[in-house]
């Protein structure tokens, strides 16, 4: 089960202390990360937003109040500072058909002829990538929402709170980009 | 359950996202339709190739740089949002004295004429337990002890 940050480490951290801080950080560190490298796409790029939203949360955390979970109030700061950045840079992924290293339309996992261990895995990492990249060439609304719901596992109602929708938005909305990632890989999928 | 229904609750079923009774009803759905059982095992690929992404965790250098620029002013920001706090609150615990004072010296001189919302307040409750009119001993507590009279109803 995931740890969170409990009222009184919140509290000391409003008081300045920097232990506080670093306890704060290495309870939330991967799920920042992980938000934010799901949603730029590069390791580089990652680390300075996830720098960035610790940054701005740890400078802001006067302002915190407990209406919200720390986390929720968290991941908001991440998600907007991610969205940030997505407006103002050109994405970085490569266009799935720039990607294509032959082979056309064939099922990846058929490609392999020996079907050796080595090989399925080299096709399940080339199917990984595709995903990615699908996932990467969503809207900036839908891919956010996808990412939290699918790679941080976060409920749809806090997804909500943290994107500013209602629950119910929030299930169109993921449901959009899953159906727009499946379109993207299904000639790539085993039926 | 129809397959408008299953199809809008499709990915709210793969992230475990709904309560028991409808996941009963989705699952029976899949069970008599092909077509959303189909639907369902190609959304179901997606996520474990989406899901099999595994990144790399943040550099270790990540907290280093985070307190780079938080730095001394990281501290001194934690005390300066404090500070800011206290002198706020000291503002409002004024304002609200003032009042209260004013509030007095108006009851004092017999200028108090508390507005239609504040009369509201003293309400004589409906029920079996209603007085005719207020009694007098039950104003002069309530004048006694001002801070009753500025809970709302």
């Amino acid at each position: 089960m995931e740890e969170h940050a409990d009222i009184g480490l919140i509290a000391a951290c409003q008081q300045g202390d920097g232990r506080a801080f670093r306890r704060v950080f290495d309870l939330y560190r991967d799920r920042v990360y992980g938000l934010c490298r799901h949603m730029a796409g590069n390791e580089h790029d990652a680390e300075d937003w996830a720098q960035e939203s610790f940054v701005q949360a740890f400078k802001g955390i006067g302002s915190f109040r407990a209406e919200a979970s720390f986390g929720t109030w968290l991941y908001r700061i991440a998600a907007n500072c991610c969205l940030a950045h997505r407006r103002r840079q050109r994405p970085r992924f490569q266009p799935l058909d720039e990607a294509e290293a032959g082979g056309g339309t064939v099922p990846l996992h058929r490609q392999a002829t020996t079907g050796t261990d080595p090989e399925r895995q080299l096709l399940r990492k080339e199917l990984v990538k595709r995903a990615e990249a699908a996932v990467a060439q969503l809207p900036e609304n839908q891919r956010l929402v996808f990412v939290l719901a699918t790679q941080m596992g976060l409920r749809y109602r806090e997804i909500g709170e943290i994107v500013g929708s209602s629950e119910d938005a929030v299930k169109v909305r993921v449901h959009r980009a899953r159906k727009r990632v499946r379109d993207v890989l299904k000639p790539y999928l085993d039926s | 359950m129809n397959c408008t229904a299953c199809e809008r609750n499709l990915s709210a079923y793969i992230d475990d996202q709904l309560d028991g009774e409808i996941r009963r009803q989705i699952e029976e759905h899949f069970d008599a339709c092909a077509t959303c059982r189909a639907e369902y095992e190609s959304h179901l690929a997606v996520w474990e190739a989406v899901g099999s992404a595994d990144h790399s965790g943040a550099s270790g250098d990540l907290w280093s740089a985070v307190e780079d620029q938080l730095g001394q002013a990281g501290q001194a920001t934690g005390i300066e949002d404090l500070a800011l706090m206290l002198r706020g609150l000291a503002g409002q615990v004024q304002e609200l004295q003032r009042s209260v004072d004013e509030m007095r010296r108006q009851m004092e001189e017999g200028e108090w004429n508390a507005p239609q919302e504040e009369r509201d307040v003293i309400q004589i409750p409906s029920g079996r337990y209603r007085a005719a009119r207020p009694r007098a001993s039950s104003l002069e507590q309530l004048k006694d002890n001002p801070l009753t009279q500025l809970r709302r109803s």
